[in-house]
């Protein structure tokens, strides 16, 4: 194997990882659209979409496409029980408050997804077969790898229209820039958070359910992906979904050619030292605009 | 807080006083601390040997305990986390009259536990892979300063790794990549193949690390192959058991795979799926039972243990779960040879000698704290979602 | 109390004051009382914790309720602490106090320079900035074997001692961690209590009304900083002197996490909070293994039912409502006055 087709390969590795954690900060970038906080229940939303995709195509035999929007389905309803009971009655509105009530919710599920399906990593099968393509330029990838390239980039282009050009899309929008003005010029405030929990949970499922057949699933997996979702996210610009896929890209592809070309043992941190130091150079991320508000 | 802490105070006094008091005496159980990663990133590990232990305790009470006393665990969890793993410790001191330790599973909650174990004069037997809780001493500046209290049951990780390097050279492999997990596991494991490989002929041309939760080792593997390794070995338990084989195959790469002795799980199945197929590791008997020549002296023991542990829990026991079991057997005995005194039991399993266990024959001594050898480790490989003994 | 321009401070009333005075003696008599009262090990070693993390979230606490940023990097400067200290007495012999003083010192000038450009940052750009901060410090934690022992830990850490008298035991950790958790409180009562403390509730009001009224807003925020990082660093000494062994699992961003939540369940703002914070989580977090296999699902609900319902803090949230019970009480008494 020589030189030029390794670095096809750290490049594609890098993407397909990067593809998984550009997914994952949409589902951070849709919430925060509607409302401004972090949410870390987007970690289990992950977690729970592998678990149950491994629930019902594993267990209960039902096909993948069936599975599919069934767990989509049931993590959404998840996210909007989330923000029905414990974020809209929480007495106060302030972000830091809300952003930590997410990390007591998502204490709360990981506990629970510990007993109901134990602490053990499972499999999903595929969603098209595990036999490896060979690229021209003399990488390999996977099925499952198309499948995250094409999901990733379809949800992108949905969002990305759905915040700009639909009525719904601006008002969510609207909403998270100021509430009280949203709210006067007759949007529903109530349903939109609603709404950008019950979509985030939808998206952190798939998240979860497309990269179980390749990395496995578990009722912990979301931890790790979350994190560096939220990484992608703020460097690609919080709040915006090109951003999110660059972000996501960039963190990929530099882990990968960190891990390949200079040390895997720092890999990470090369990854992370890299983040701080374009944040440096551009405090609101490559593509985010200016952020007045404070957490 | 104070008002609750002597409340407890004198709960405790009570119970101390039942304890002592003639009445009671005979019918008390005789109490082992159970302490395991029960939550937190280890979970997968300290919930399989928990419940390993737990057949072994049922078993003595079935057979009604141990001079007419039932054996009770009494668990905590360490949360994997070093801190809350002292706290526990000495939690379970305090509120319960406890004769031994079995666990921690993890290698840094042991590591924390270690100090505190050799002042409260408590046996424990260990459940954790690395051989630093045994060999690093208890004083910097005294290196033949080592824990006398603390015991640990899974064979020594450079045993483990000797094995794999002898098969290596009966198959002609002599230039080895070596792929870990970025914890402590995986950095003994690195340590140990640095020391065992040259003995064998075995030369290390690569070593790649990966943290235990990423989903993807497909650079560092092409990386390796890039250096014409004629074979790779995989050192980590988790999730990665069943990424790696996946990315081997990805890649097309012809070396073949080794795993480390914690692979040998029917999780590792579940993570690989079909890609595990041929994947060869060193293991204990457990998960081969049936495939003991008779002539084995453990072959009855394994297979009546691995029955029970089907029947309590209707699944496959894996690798893991003998470490879990041995601790606790070997414990009981010495209990049952020389009673419920510290003390004595510290001395009673130092001197195990030949003790027929389910990960091997134990043969503690003052100076190995272990007492398993390479002659206890088997090799095995991944073939139709079982296991095959190989040599 | 008059400054040294003889102006009169007016920020804190009197009335404060003398309930601070108050309190520090209250504690005082606490911190001496206890151990009479406890004769646990596992009490003892369950409140020397909550001391150490006492020290680590007044620092925080100083940062986020008062300067009103957020840092989720703290467990990074908590262990260059244990670090520092750690490396400095086991592996080179120095003196435990010495070491501890350079550990403060570098871990300072670490947070100033990690301070200097990532509070420039905002909102949750900040939040991971520090986060990507303290995984990078985790890292180096276990990828520096020579000094740190990498992920086998350090080992043999000496105990710390005054003169004769060696801190080997859980109740004289006791009595040596709670003698510090009471000089940082006072410590940062007296920040607060200065020019420095008005400046930073000035910019947590308003930033830029703070800069506009001549208030060099990004120096005080890095100054306050590398102070909070000093007490968390104070804190990792004494542990690691404490546990005599550390290990880079105990300093990972769930730390960090755990600490600031400490400060918001405390109470943003408030120097007793934080006490409290640290005190509430760190007792229930142990108090619920009665739970068993639940306890994670018991202290996530816990946790999210004081932020849903006490967000300013329980130590604050307590208080209202026995503001409310003594007002609802009078207004009760009085009207029975009116009808009579």
């Amino acid at each position: 194997m020589d030189f030029s087709q390794q670095i096809a390969q750290y490049l594609i590795t890098g993407l397909s990882i990067g593809a998984i954690y550009a997914i994952v900060a949409m589902g951070f970038n849709i919430i925060h659209n509607a409302t401004g906080i972090v949410n870390f229940a987007q970690c289990e939303f992950i977690s729970l979409g592998g678990m149950s995709m491994y629930t019902l195509v594993v267990l209960l035999k039902i096909p993948i496409l069936i599975s599919f929007f069934i767990s989509m389905a049931t993590v959404s309803l998840i996210g909007a029980l989330m923000e029905r009971g414990p974020i809209r009655y929480a007495r106060s509105k302030e972000i830091i408050i809300l952003i930590f009530l997410t990390i007591g919710l998502s204490g709360t599920l990981r506990g629970s997804a510990q007993q109901i399906w134990g602490t053990d990593n499972v499999g999903v099968p595929a969603f098209s077969g595990e036999a490896p393509i060979h690229l021209p330029v003399g990488a390999t990838i996977l099925p499952q790898h198309i499948w995250v390239f094409g999901i990733t980039f379809l949800v992108m282009l949905v969002l990305r229209h759905f915040f700009r050009n639909t009525i719904l899309g601006k008002a969510m929008r609207a909403t998270a820039v100021n509430r009280q003005a949203a709210a006067l010029v007759g949007v529903s405030v109530d349903h939109m958070v609603l709404l950008s929990f019950a979509l985030s949970g939808a998206l952190g499922a798939v998240a979860g359910m497309i990269i179980a057949p390749i990395a496995t699933a578990s009722y912990d997996t979301g931890i790790m992906l979350g994190l560096k979702g939220f990484a992608a996210a703020i460097l690609g610009g919080y709040g915006n979904f090109a951003g999110a896929i660059l972000g996501g890209v960039i963190l990929g592809v530099l882990e990968s050619l960190g891990a390949g070309l200079l040390s895997s043992q720092y890999k990470d941190a090369t990854a992370f030292l890299v983040l701080l130091f374009v944040l440096f150079l551009k405090p609101t991320g490559i593509m985010g605009y200016g952020e007045s508000e404070r957490v | 807080m104070q008002g609750k802490a002597s409340v407890v105070l004198a709960i405790s006094l009570a119970v101390c006083f039942m304890v002592g008091s003639p009445l009671c005496l005979g019918a008390e159980p005789i109490k082992i601390a159970g302490i395991f990663a029960l939550t937190g990133r280890a979970a997968h590990i300290g919930t399989a040997q928990r419940d390993a232990v737990l057949i072994a305790i049922d078993e003595v009470n079935e057979q009604g305990g141990i001079n007419g006393r039932k054996l009770e665990m009494v668990m905590e969890d360490t949360e994997s986390s070093p801190t809350k793993a002292v706290m526990a410790l000495k939690k379970i001191l305090e509120a319960e009259d406890v004769v031994a330790i079995i666990g921690p599973t993890l290698t840094g909650t042991a590591m924390a536990m270690r100090g505190f174990i050799e002042q409260e004069r408590i046996p424990a037997f260990m459940h954790s892979g690395g051989d630093v809780i045994l060999k690093a001493p208890l004083k910097k500046d005294d290196p033949t300063s080592r824990p006398k209290w603390t015991f640990k049951s899974p064979y020594k990780a450079a045993d483990a790794m000797g094995k794999i390097c002898e098969y290596m050279r009966k198959q002609g492999i002599s230039k080895i990549g070596f792929l870990y997990s970025n914890e402590g596991f995986g950095k003994d494991g690195l340590k140990n193949v640095k020391v065992q490989a040259p003995k064998y002929g075995v030369e290390v041309v690569a070593e790649e690390a990966f943290e235990p939760k990423d989903v993807d080792m497909t650079a560092q593997l092409t990386r390796m192959n890039a250096k014409g390794v004629d074979g790779i070995i995989a050192w980590t338990v988790g999730p990665a058991m069943g990424i790696i084989p996946k990315n081997v195959k990805q890649l097309g790469i012809k070396a073949p795979l080794f795993e480390c002795h914690g692979a040998g799980d029917p999780i590792f199945w579940k993570v690989a799926g079909e890609a595990g197929e041929g994947v060869m590791m060193p293991s204990t008997k457990i998960v081969v039972a049936d495939q003991l020549p008779d002539s084995d002296p453990q072959k009855k023991k394994i297979q009546a243990y691995v029955k029970a542990y089907r029947e309590k829990f209707n699944r496959e026991p894996g690798t893991m779960v003998a470490y879990g079991a041995d601790a606790a057997y070997i414990v009981v005995d010495a209990i049952k040879k020389v009673g419920a005194d510290r003390a004595k039991l510290r001395d009673a399993i130092e001197n195990t000698q030949g003790y027929l266990g389910i990960s091997g024959i134990y043969n503690i001594t003052p100076e190995d704290h272990n007492g398993l050898s390479m002659k206890d480790i088997v090799m095995i490989k991944a073939t139709k979602g079982g296991w095959e003994l190989m040599d | 109390m008059e400054n040294r321009n003889g102006c009169k401070l007016v920020d804190l009333p009197e009335s404060t004051r003398r309930k601070d005075r108050f309190s520090f003696t209250l504690l005082v008599v606490i911190i001496v009382l206890i151990p009479v009262l406890v004769e646990s090990k596992y009490y003892l070693i369950v409140l020397n914790i909550i001391g150490l993390n006492t020290i680590v979230v007044v620092g925080l606490n100083l940062l986020i309720g008062f300067a009103g940023q957020i840092s989720l990097g703290h467990a990074a400067f908590f262990g260059l602490g244990s670090y520092f200290s750690g490396i400095l007495t086991a592996n080179y012999g120095f003196p435990h106090w010495p070491a501890m003083v350079v550990a403060v010192l570098a871990t300072g000038a670490i947070a100033y320079l990690i301070g200097y450009p990532a509070l420039k940052l905002r909102g949750h750009y900040l939040v991971m900035a520090t986060l990507g901060f303290g995984i990078i410090i985790n890292i180096l934690m276990g990828e520096l074997e020579q000094f740190t022992g990498g992920h086998d830990g350090l080992i043999g850490i000496p105990p710390l001692s005054v003169g004769g008298l060696i801190f080997d035991n859980d109740l004289k950790n006791f009595y040596l961690i709670w003698a510090f958790v009471f000089f940082c409180m006072l410590v940062a009562r007296n920040i607060l209590d200065s020019r420095v403390g008005r400046a930073l509730r000035a910019i947590h009001g308003s930033e830029v009304a703070a800069n506009s009224l001549g208030v060099n807003t990004s120096s005080y925020k890095v100054k306050v900083f590398v102070l909070s990082a000093m007490f968390a660093s104070v804190s990792g000494s004494l542990y690691a002197h404490y546990i005599t062994f550390i290990s880079p699992s105990t300093y990972d961003f769930y730390y960090s996490i755990q600490v600031v939540t400490m400060v918001i369940v405390g109470g943003m703002g408030s120097l007793w909070g934080s006490l409290f914070g640290a005190a509430v989580l760190s007792f229930i977090s142990e108090a619920l293994h009665v739970a068993k296999q639940y306890h994670i699902i018991a202290y996530g609900v816990f946790l999210s039912l004081i932020l849903m319902f006490l967000p300013e803090g329980v130590l604050v949230g307590i208080q209202r409502f026995y503001q409310s019970k003594k007002l609802q009480r009078r207004i009760t008494i009085e009207q029975r006055g009116l009808t009579r």
